[in-house]
């Protein structure tokens, strides 16, 4: 199947300017401008790094958004694009000492060029299995970060990068770098946004339905599947890439399982159907530590409550369970 | 020490086996993969390690104890969590049983501790000696459990009727209802199984390897790949699996390397999982696509 669609059969709303944006883009929009405003709001610097960070999480939510929620290919083992863009980032930059910004890319390259390289061989697998192998794959790509210690630096002494530095510009201080993150988030959510209204998007949705069925109606179901967990860690491996030059130094245990559940938290809490529910959840589950100061103890027993809570009652996410709710509240009053 | 790897594997195996076994009742009458199994494990090595070490309670009465809990854990698991979800949205199934799996371990961080337990033996006393090999007492205990626990679920499957409903849900869930089989009690008696024999292989495990609050997903994951290396349904495969994945790990461990054992593992499950699906033993599915 064709990946470009021509402009009388899209419902892109970038080349038509006479349809309104869909909700869920206005949505993104408005927190994309709602993220500045609250940079300059908060006055205490950990604040500032806290909201940078969570944009960082929000681009990887977005892209296991599009998996899960659009494809229906569930992955426990996001972690492992986010290391793979973290220390490929940080290898170039200190080996080769190139720009930053294009070790970034390049991480998040490596990051999409290994998970369309899994895709192929697990687009066979079906929910429980893929769950498994994802969750396998995560834990060989941590077992690997900790040992092969020449590459990574392992769990001890970890990796390290230099500033953030961007055309000669030290954009290191959090304030500047958050623009930079802001940047790349803003792109994520509009390549998502993409996806998600073109026939890309409902291509995806139908393979997620029924994969017989779509690809009976000419849906190329194993490429449909390549391209969107291409698409995953191609956003992850970015995220990891700016989580590097976040933190300057960092070892493997950043890339374990947890943070794999956290992603999926993240993409469970908001919503599996909305690019902005993602960028929601990553915001709630980033901040959660820092509002609540004795957090850290109960995170893994609130998150796995949380989760099942969720799942068993609003299987499409938490923000999205919520509006549907509202929506037929308000309904019912009116009539 | 080719001999002392080769047993430490089967010890290992036999352990294994047992997780494996669990994964295989549940996926066989539940149609679920329990992602949460790994946390059953680890409940029963930690309890048991809690209850010796912290309450200071006999062997003979915190074996008992710590697999009691644990059946109450998997009993309670499908309760509140499985029962009455929608059997098709295998996603939510999945989350749900990693939720589970998150809320089990945070129970036990929360209310045991974050530290690594070390409990003792089930039984002191020097290791047998069969030549130049040494079989320490634990991994007798290990194996014959396993024997003991396989010849009980074989007993039940096979001659009672409760045995012959699961089977039956097994092999066609509309047709065991229309035969006036509940489900929902196979569904309850196969993690109530699963519970028992994962407490056990928890208990029976946490002497040699320590019990910590964190080593779930671990135990989980290498029970799963026993279980799918076998075939998944199968008793007697997950019995071959593990003994099979057991060995691997060791001769990994005793002449490759020790850091690498689990990577190991882990692409022989993915290996498995995408030539053979179906498992060693187990015979070919029809393919969707």
């Amino acid at each position: 199947m064709k990946l470009t669609v021509s402009p009388a059969a899209s419902e892109s709303t970038a080349k038509r300017p006479g349809v309104p944006l869909s909700a869920d883009r206005k949505l993104s929009l408005v927190l994309m401008v709602l993220f500045p405003i609250c940079t300059f709001a908060v006055t205490n610097s950990f604040y500032k790094s806290v909201l940078v960070l969570s944009m960082i999480n929000a681009i990887a939510a977005v892209g296991l958004c599009l998996m899960l929620g659009f494809a229906g290919e569930i992955s426990i083992g996001q972690a492992a694009f986010y290391g793979l863009g973290a220390y490929v980032t940080a290898y170039l930059a200190n080996q080769f000492h190139i720009e930053p910004a294009l070790a970034i890319a390049a991480g998040a390259a490596v990051a999409m060029t290994i998970g369309w390289g899994i895709s192929r061989p697990l687009s066979r697998l079906h929910e429980h299995y893929l769950a498994m192998a994802t969750l396998a794959f995560g834990i060989i790509m941590y077992i690997f970060f900790a040992n092969a210690r020449a590459f990574t630096g392992g769990l001890d002494p970890g990796a390290s990068v230099e500033r953030f530095m961007f055309l000669g510009f030290d954009l290191s201080s959090m304030e500047r770098y958050f623009w930079v993150v802001w940047v790349a988030l803003g792109l994520s959510v509009l390549v998502a946004g993409n996806i998600a209204s073109t026939q890309v998007g409902r291509s995806l949705l139908a393979v997620k339905m029924s994969a017989s069925a779509a690809a009976s109606v000419g849906v190329d179901v194993v490429r449909m599947k390549a391209f969107v967990f291409a698409i995953g860690a191609l956003l992850t491996g970015l995220s990891g890439g700016l989580y590097a030059y976040f933190a300057r130094s960092f070892n493997a245990g950043t890339f374990g399982i947890g943070y794999s559940i956290e992603l999926l938290m993240m993409v469970v809490l908001g919503s599996l159907t909305r690019v902005s529910g993602a960028i929601v959840g990553a915001f709630i589950i980033t901040i959660l530590p820092v509002v609540f100061e004795q957090f850290e103890d109960y995170k893994t027993l609130v998150f796995g409550i949380t989760m099942v809570l969720i799942m068993k009652f609003m299987p499409s996410g938490l923000v999205e369970g919520v509006l549907s709710l509202g929506e037929r509240l308000l309904r019912g009053k009116r009539n | 020490m080719f001999q002392q790897v080769v047993i430490s594997g089967i010890t290992v195996g036999a352990i294994y086996a047992l997780i494996a076994i669990g994964f295989t009742i549940v996926f066989s009458t539940v149609r679920v993969v329990n992602f949460a199994h790994g946390e059953f494990v680890m409940v029963g090595g930690l309890l048991y390690a809690w209850l010796t070490i912290v309450q200071q309670i006999p062997l003979a009465l915190a074996i008992p104890l710590a697999i009691a809990a644990c059946v109450v854990v998997a009993w309670l698991s499908y309760e509140l969590c499985l029962a009455g979800m929608n059997k098709d949205n295998h996603i939510a199934q999945v989350m749900v049983t990693l939720g589970l799996g998150v809320t089990i371990k945070g129970l036990a961080q929360v209310f045991i501790g974050k530290d690594t337990q070390f409990p003792p033996s089930f039984s002191s006393g020097s290791p047998l000696m069969l030549g130049s090999m040494s079989i320490s007492q634990q991994s007798i205990w290990i194996v014959g459990s396993l024997a003991v626990l396989l010849g009980l679920l074989w007993a039940v499957m096979q001659k009672t009727r409760i045995g012959k409903g699961m089977r039956a849900v097994a092999i066609n869930h509309y047709a065991a209802v229309l035969m006036g089989i509940s489900p929902k009690r196979a569904a309850i008696i196969a993690f109530v199984f699963a519970g028992l024999i994962g407490g056990a292989a928890g208990a029976l495990l946490s002497p040699v390897a320590s019990a910590h609050y964190d080593n779930g997903m671990f135990l989980g994951i290498k029970g799963f790949a026993a279980a799918i290396l076998g075939g998944l349904g199968h008793p007697i495969g997950a019995l071959v699996g593990g003994l099979i994945l057991g060995l691997v790990e060791s001769l990994t461990a005793g002449y490759l390397s020790s850091a690498y054992k689990d990577a190991v593992s882990l692409v022989l499950l993915l290996a498995i999982l995408l030539f053979r699906p179906q498992g060693l033993l187990g015979r070919a599915l029809p393919n969707k696509l």
